[in-house]
């Protein structure tokens, strides 16, 4: 099992790892190495490989050149011209630093970019990054080349999370400047004020972008599973608050789901792909998400 | 009003600040969470915010209440007033004290009977408005005080201040069965009965180690009311005290040398008591007095000797010097000195020669006149008749009958002495040649049921007198008719020789007694308790017919005893016991004038009752000891009679019983016991608390504790 490549899918593994490139080629790998026929391998423009034929395949892709050398049907697999656009927007806010388990919001959402800009950069894909809390903190304009992984983790590295989230201004402001359409990953917690998160998606749909998305929750802020005495510190400058869980509980799940809700149903009405995961999930589910997309997109 | 036992045990309050400790503890122990869902946290707090407060307030209320009770019911609160809160009716407390002679043994300047009433005004204290109380006082006869509950508190408190240390005694089950009645009667929900008392053991009349009757009042007592056992006696018990004094004959003839008196000075306490004066009066004029040493827990009697000159009614008393228990420390004696005792001989063989008759030898020896020196020593003057003036003769005046070798008995005779000896009189048979002996055993013995106190079975012996037998009396005898015979003295009955006699078979029958025999077993004196007298049968004959014991000085003896035993009790109807009754017949109604009592406490005039043809005097308020003289006016002339009311020697003893014994004696009586030593008034105010309430307490607690487990998971989730 201990060279199985999936099992850098889950994050309890990779939280053992802490250069964030390697963690991504791991994530991709063991992920590819489960698309076992899957029907999401891409077609390129320029020729990659040959396979051999077997009956169902398209003939119009039968190598007839090799067919006339070895008297065996190849079909002749290309390279897809490199036409989707991304944007990771990752969220660094002080909320995306707590962890219950050792991995924080923030390292599982900078794996889940990561990994996307490696899997995106492997198909060809150009893919931007921006971290932001309250403003934009970094911004690396969009690119295929596949150097830019390195650009791209090595600036997700060296960010500590600080400062509020706000998407208000930072969202209204990147939909005016990513001009051309393309797909707009959000990965964060959502911590902020949902009728704005809501207005500034909306406003990306209005741009005509493909919006995914990434929920990142910690497992403890669904089930809130405390019972002793507990002084709860806020982080993004929210007071602290000195509670008995249990008395809490009951109210505090209520007000979440009702956030988490509201957050989907906003998302369904814009034709958002929302997805939440745990820092605990398998980051398999991030993965077939954007290819889910990305199919949607280039059919 | 709420009291507490054991207030100290209130101290345990303080556990009930635990739980505010704890969540004082809590509030400094607690995790710290960085938080970053925060908002909803803080959305939830502010909705939460009242509700837990409430119930956090509401859980800590709780579990400080539950500790709060249990410190409280460890605290053993009582309600002094418990029946109004509880909303129970008023109680009623019956008080019984005793108010015996006992009570007033004196230690210092302090007696039971001062601290039992003062007790029992603690006990009133105790009470509250509306409570009701009733009131005995146990003495020889218990006396209800205050009979019907009374409410009125001040009433009974003059009562009880009032309540005279009487000279009686501790009729203990008298007193609790009328106790038991005024509980039973009442229909408060509330009973209490509380018995101050100095608990000697006489006084709870343990007879074999139980008093089952006793045991039985006081089931009765227990299953209405809470019984409440106030020991107020002294730790010490010594005491010295007269307990009896009686003339050694019971006839006391005027003129006769040095009458004999004894009386008995016994010690009830633990150590020895030597010489103690003990001091003799007549008509309460001092005549002497000796001393005397008694060992503890032993009695030595102390005699005395007088001489009266005249035939009146006199008044003796013994006084010993008083120690802490005075009342028992004299006693008193009335005796009627008489001019002289008739004693009737019916002679059934009369003769020329006065020894030759049966009676003969016996006249010489009850009144011995021919010598002048015996002439002042005796009383008795016998009269002498023949069987056939028998039924003519009034029986009354004669101390006792005797028939000596009489033939026959006819039916009519028989039935006036039968009679007469059950009016008190005493007859003596004397058997001899000419006694019919079936005639007695049909009219006289009546298979046992007669005056006979023996059949008739022939004569035993040898006519000739060439062979005799002999009384064997034990020179340790201890029959009250041979008490000049014990030791060597019983050679004056067992040398003399008797020849002949009658055989006797008496019956197995508790009134009849064997009182000596011959030597070869067959009875030769036997005794028969019949109605209030009795009657004597001898085997042999009162002359020499049989025997030589009449030659002899025995014989003189004898006949002396015989008479002195079975003479009338003069001195039983006049010397009686505190609360006895005094009854005595005064004669035709119309000639009694003027009827003066002088008692201890004061003359008093008495009228008597009229019953059928002459009238009776009857008085009750025997309640101090000592001499009483009674003076009336008949025909003309004054008579005077004295009679004596002694204190009950039982109550003398001042041994207590404690409170293990009396409860495995009496295995139904459950109380609570308090005593002096313990602090009479705090144990009481500690016991008065009748409605303990730490069980409901208990209970209220783990009911709180239960809710507060519920409302702690409810609230939790």
């Amino acid at each position: 099992m201990d060279d199985d490549p999936r099992k850098y899918l889950d994050p309890k593994v990779l939280a053992k790892i802490s250069k964030l490139d390697l963690k991504a080629r791991l994530i991709v790998e063991g992920f590819i190495s489960g698309l076992h026929k899957s029907p999401f391998h891409g077609f390129s423009v320029e020729f990659a490989q040959h396979r051999e034929y077997v009956p169902g395949d398209d003939t119009r892709h039968i190598d007839w050149k090799v067919y006339g050398k070895s008297d065996r049907f190849y079909i002749k697999q290309y390279e897809q011209e490199t036409n989707l656009k991304s944007y990771i927007l990752l969220d660094v806010s002080e909320s995306m630093a707590y962890t219950s388990d050792g991995m924080t919001k923030l390292g599982y959402g900078a794996c889940v970019a990561a990994s996307l800009a490696y899997l995106m950069l492997q198909q060809q894909d150009s893919v931007g990054l921006v971290l932001f809390d309250e403003e934009v903190r970094a911004f690396i304009r969009d690119s295929g080349h596949p150097s830019h992984l390195k650009l791209i983790t090595h600036k997700i590295e060296e960010t500590q999370p600080e400062g509020k989230t706000k998407v208000r201004g930072i969202f209204d402001d990147l939909a005016e400047r990513i001009t051309r359409r393309g797909l707009i990953i959000i990965i964060s917690d959502l911590f902020v004020n949902v009728d704005d998160l809501l207005v500034a998606l909306r406003h990306f749909r209005h741009k005509r972008h493909e919006v995914i998305v990434f929920h990142v929750l910690d497992q403890y802020e669904k089930t809130f599973p405390f019972t002793d005495l507990t002084l709860f510190k806020g982080l993004e400058q929210y007071p602290q608050l000195f509670a008995e869980p249990r008395t809490l509980r009951a109210n505090y799940l209520e007000e979440f789901d009702a956030f988490v809700r509201k957050v989907k149903q906003g998302c369904r009405q814009h034709a958002i792909d929302y997805v939440q995961l745990t820092t605990s999930d398998s980051l398999e589910v991030a993965l077939s998400t954007y290819l889910a997309a990305r199919m949607a997109r280039t059919k | 009003m709420i009291q507490f036992a054991t207030p100290l045990m209130l101290a345990g309050a303080a556990l009930a600040s635990a739980p505010i400790i704890i969540h004082l503890l809590n509030k400094r122990r607690f995790r710290v969470v960085t938080w970053a869902a925060m908002e909803f946290l803080l959305a939830s707090s502010r909705r939460n915010f009242r509700r837990v407060r409430l119930q956090e307030i509401i859980l800590l209320v709780l579990r400080t209440l539950v500790l709060l009770l249990v410190a409280a019911a460890m605290a053993r609160p009582f309600l002094a007033g418990a029946g109004r809160v509880l909303g129970l009716s008023q109680r009623l407390a019956v008080i019984v004290i005793d108010n015996s002679f006992s009570m007033g043994y004196t230690v210092g300047s302090d007696r039971p009977h001062d601290r039992a009433t003062q007790l029992a005004e603690k006990i009133l204290d105790s009470l509250n408005k509306g409570d009701s109380v009733c009131l005995i006082a146990v003495s020889e006869r218990a006396r209800p005080v205050i009979r019907e509950a009374s409410v009125d508190l001040d009433a009974v408190r003059a009562e009880i201040r009032r309540l005279p240390l009487s000279q009686g005694s501790t009729n203990l089950p008298a007193a609790l069965a009328m106790a038991a009645d005024m509980l039973r009667s009442s229909k408060l929900a509330q009973k209490e009965l509380y018995l101050v008392t100095d608990n000697q053991r006489t006084a709870w009349q343990i007879r074999g180690g139980e008093n089952s009757e006793l045991n039985g009042i006081l089931r009765d007592i227990c299953s209405v009311a809470d019984v409440i056992l106030a020991d107020v006696a002294f730790d010490t018990r010594e005491n010295v005290a007269v307990t009896s004094l009686e003339p050694l004959d019971r006839i006391i003839g005027k003129g006769k040398a040095d009458t004999a008196f004894a009386a008995r000075v016994a010690n009830f306490g633990e150590t020895d008591q030597e010489n103690i004066e003990a001091s003799f009066f007549v008509d309460g004029f001092r005549q002497g007095s000796t001393s005397v040493s008694v060992k503890a827990g032993a009695a030595a009697d102390v005699s005395f000797s007088y001489t009266f000159h005249d035939a009146v009614a006199h008044s003796l008393s013994v006084k010993l010097k008083a120690d802490r228990l005075a009342a028992d420390d004299e006693r008193f004696l009335a005796v009627d000195v008489l001019e002289s005792a008739k004693v009737l001989l019916v002679e059934g063989k009369p003769a020329q020669d006065l020894y030759e008759s049966a009676t003969g030898y016996l006249q010489t020896a009850l009144s011995p006149k021919a010598d002048a020196a015996f002439q002042r020593s005796t009383v008795y003057e016998p009269v002498v008749l023949q069987p056939a003036e028998l039924g003519r003769e009034p029986l009354d005046k004669y101390e006792f009958v005797v028939l000596a070798d009489v033939d026959r008995i006819d039916a009519n005779i028989a039935a006036s002495l039968e009679a007469y000896v059950r009016a008190g009189g005493s007859v003596v048979i004397f058997p001899g040649d000419a006694v019919d002996q079936d005639n007695y055993n049909t009219v006289l013995f009546q298979e046992g049921n007669g005056l006979l106190p023996a059949k008739f079975a022939g004569i035993r012996g040898d006519p000739d007198r060439s062979t005799f037998t002999s009384l064997a009396v034990s020179p340790e005898n201890t029959h009250a008719l041979l008490k000049e015979f014990r030791q060597t003295k019983s050679a004056f009955l067992n040398l003399p020789q008797v020849f002949r006699y009658a055989a006797l078979e008496p019956p197995q029958r508790d009134d009849t007694t064997v009182i000596c025999s011959f030597e070869q077993g067959a009875p030769a004196l036997v005794e028969k308790a019949f109605g209030r007298g009795r009657v004597l049968q001898f085997a042999f004959t009162a002359n020499d017919a049989w025997t030589d014991l009449p030659r002899r000085p025995g014989y003189l003896l004898l006949m002396q005893e015989v008479a002195s035993y079975v003479a009338r009790d003069r001195q039983k109807g006049k010397n009686l016991l505190v609360g006895d009754t005094v009854l005595r017949d005064v004669g035709p109604e119309a000639l009694v004038s003027k009827i003066t009592l002088a008692t201890p406490g004061g003359s008093v005039n008495l009228a008597p009752t009229p019953e059928a043809n002459r009238a009776r005097l009857k008085f009750e308020n025997t309640g101090a000891a000592g001499v009483y003289e009674l003076k009336m006016e008949r025909d003309g002339t004054t008579l005077q009679d004295v009679f004596t009311v002694n204190v009950d020697p039982a109550e003398s003893d001042l041994h207590h019983i404690g409170p293990e014994q009396l409860r495995r004696v009496f295995p139904d009586f459950r109380f609570r016991y308090l005593t002096a030593a313990s602090g009479l008034e705090t144990s009481l105010k500690d016991t008065l608390a009748k409605s303990d309430l730490w069980k409901q307490l208990l209970l209220a607690a783990l009911v709180l504790m239960c809710i507060e487990s519920i409302l702690a998971q409810r609230f939790g989730r």
